[in-house]
């Protein structure tokens, strides 16, 4: 049985981002004036990265159910983190949770309980910054994804497999990225091969799909190919997937087109919601 | 004669015994024994857990004014929590405050009858010779899938507490066993008994906490019992 592993302090799992940084990501989200999709993507990195850090939260600290990694590709392919982590590609979550590079405060509003709201104070961390600059070598950045999680997956035969997330908005720009992709996801731990998720983010106002079992309707080569990119989710994402209400099949991908960045934001949720921690 | 009773616990595997998040405590002279399973997924949730249990054998609460039962153990909680600096993620999660379920008992002091309060999944199993008399608050082994209401140390989130209490009563005999147990235990319980087994009776012959623990690798290891902190407290009646 295949994605079974229990998520343990002594048999973490790994989530890494691939986050393209290329000249167009300062286009607008569908194409109008609105957000610049670097920053709506650095936003949702450091909101996932935030959750994912209060998730593993507990009395005595943060426990270490996941090793997380940011690598961005643009102008060049490096790991992503700023501040004290800068230069790692991997960290543990409590080594990330603990070094932001700077902490925004910001008001939150909340339920009282009596049916008000009262503001709170809250202090957001951020680790990543939007940039935007250069092509998009997304062959070499799953090349060095492929390098950081196959040593990786040999020190931990025994965990749920690596999540590899890919957000980009355009066409790979160095060649076709599917073979690199193929020897990505044939890395393995004894619990099955590693998972890569893809997600097209949006310059234009076509519709949106995410999570689907068919590249029909999908409107061009490229996007099949990030389709057939992508794996197949697992039984336990695939339950995440259905209790926010996608129709999902054996055949499920792990892939959004189009998504805006609420979707994308829901993608990265459902995706990272790989097991039960231990 | 005051009932006798005993507990046990046992941490999640992969989890060290300072980790358990359960409670218990009782009174056996005053007839008051309780648990509480703190949710994991929230901090400080042991504190809390044990406030809630002790807060019960001390001052035992009524389902209708539970809120307010429950406010000065809020502000022993937050003492507990707002004293020392944290980092962002700890003051995150001590904002969101810490659940707990509650599963109080009440015998009355001759020991005829009882009543039982319960906000959650911890469970409350009478057996009267060889046969359950009584499941509270839940009866069935699916009953355990959905995520159960509990209690906050945040009041704000407790403003549905009232539609999730539950109280109930019955009557004791001498030689009754009653059994409190958090949700692990409990959805095997049941599940045993759906098949007709008398789970009671291997909990019946636990002496020790070794037994337990062994008790409950072996449960694990067979997947007959979900990973999770483990309590149980057993009462007797007597003559």
């Amino acid at each position: 049985m295949s994605y079974e592993a229990e998520v343990s302090r002594s048999n973490p799992s790994a989530f890494l981002f691939l986050i393209d940084t290329s000249g167009s990501m300062l286009d607008s989200f569908g194409g109008g004036a609105g957000r610049k999709k670097a920053e709506g993507v650095a936003d949702a990195i450091n909101q996932l990265l935030q959750n994912l850090a209060i998730k593993c939260s507990k009395s005595e600290g943060i426990r270490d159910y996941y090793e997380v990694g940011v690598i961005s590709y643009g102008k060049d392919v490096k790991p992503a983190f700023a501040g004290k982590l800068a230069g790692k590609v991997v960290a543990p979550v409590s080594e990330v949770a603990n070094n932001p590079a700077r902490l925004v405060e910001r008001a939150k509003k909340v339920e009282d309980g009596n049916g008000g709201l009262v503001e709170q104070k809250v202090k957001s961390p951020v680790w990543f910054e939007p940039k935007a600059s250069g092509k998009t070598p997304m062959c070499e950045a799953l090349r060095t994804a492929t390098q950081t999680m196959s040593s990786w997956v040999e020190t931990h035969p025994f965990s749920f497999p690596p999540v590899v997330i890919n957000i980009t908005d355009g066409e790979s720009t160095d060649g076709d990225p599917s073979s690199e992709a193929e020897t990505l996801t044939d890395l393995s731990t004894q619990d099955g091969n590693l998972l890569l998720f893809n997600c097209h983010i949006s310059s234009s106002s076509n519709p949106s799909t995410l999570f689907p079992d068919t590249p029909e309707g999908l409107p061009d080569q490229y996007a099949k190919t990030l389709y057939e990119m992508s794996s197949r989710l697992p039984e336990s994402i695939r339950d995440a997937a259905k209790r926010e209400g996608f129709q999902v099949s054996e055949d499920t991908r792990g892939f959004g087109f189009n998504a805006e960045l609420v979707e994308l934001i829901r993608f990265l949720d459902i995706g990272t919601r790989p097991s039960n921690l231990r | 004669m005051a009932p006798s009773v005993s507990a046990f616990r046992a941490p999640k595997a992969g989890s060290t015994a300072e980790e358990w998040e359960d409670a218990f405590c009782f009174d056996p002279g005053q007839g008051r024994f309780c648990v509480a399973d703190g949710a994991s997924e929230s901090s400080f949730s042991a504190t809390w857990a044990r406030l809630l249990a002790e807060g019960f054998v001390a001052r035992p609460p009524d389902g209708s004014t539970l809120r307010d039962w429950l406010r000065p153990l809020q502000d022993e909680w937050a003492k507990d929590t707002k004293g020392r600096p944290l980092p962002w993620y700890a003051e995150e999660k001590a904002r969101s405050g810490a659940f707990s379920s509650i599963l109080g008992l009440c015998l009355e002091s001759d020991d005829r009858g009882w009543r039982a309060l319960a906000v959650g999944d911890s469970c409350l199993f009478a057996v009267r010779e060889n046969r359950l008399s009584s499941a509270f608050p839940l009866s069935r082994s699916s009953e355990f899938h959905s995520r159960p209401m509990l209690l906050s140390s945040a009041d704000r989130a407790n403003a549905g507490i009232a539609s999730a209490v539950r109280e109930t009563e019955g009557l004791a005999r001498p030689g009754d066993l009653i059994l409190l147990m958090t949700d692990a235990l409990a959805a095997w319980f049941l599940a045993e008994a759906e098949l007709r087994r008398r789970p009671w009776a291997l909990l019946e012959r636990i002496g020790t906490q070794e037994d337990f623990e062994t008790f409950v690798d072996w449960m694990r290891a067979g997947r007959a019992m979900r990973n999770d902190d483990v309590t149980l407290l057993k009462v007797e009646v007597k003559p």
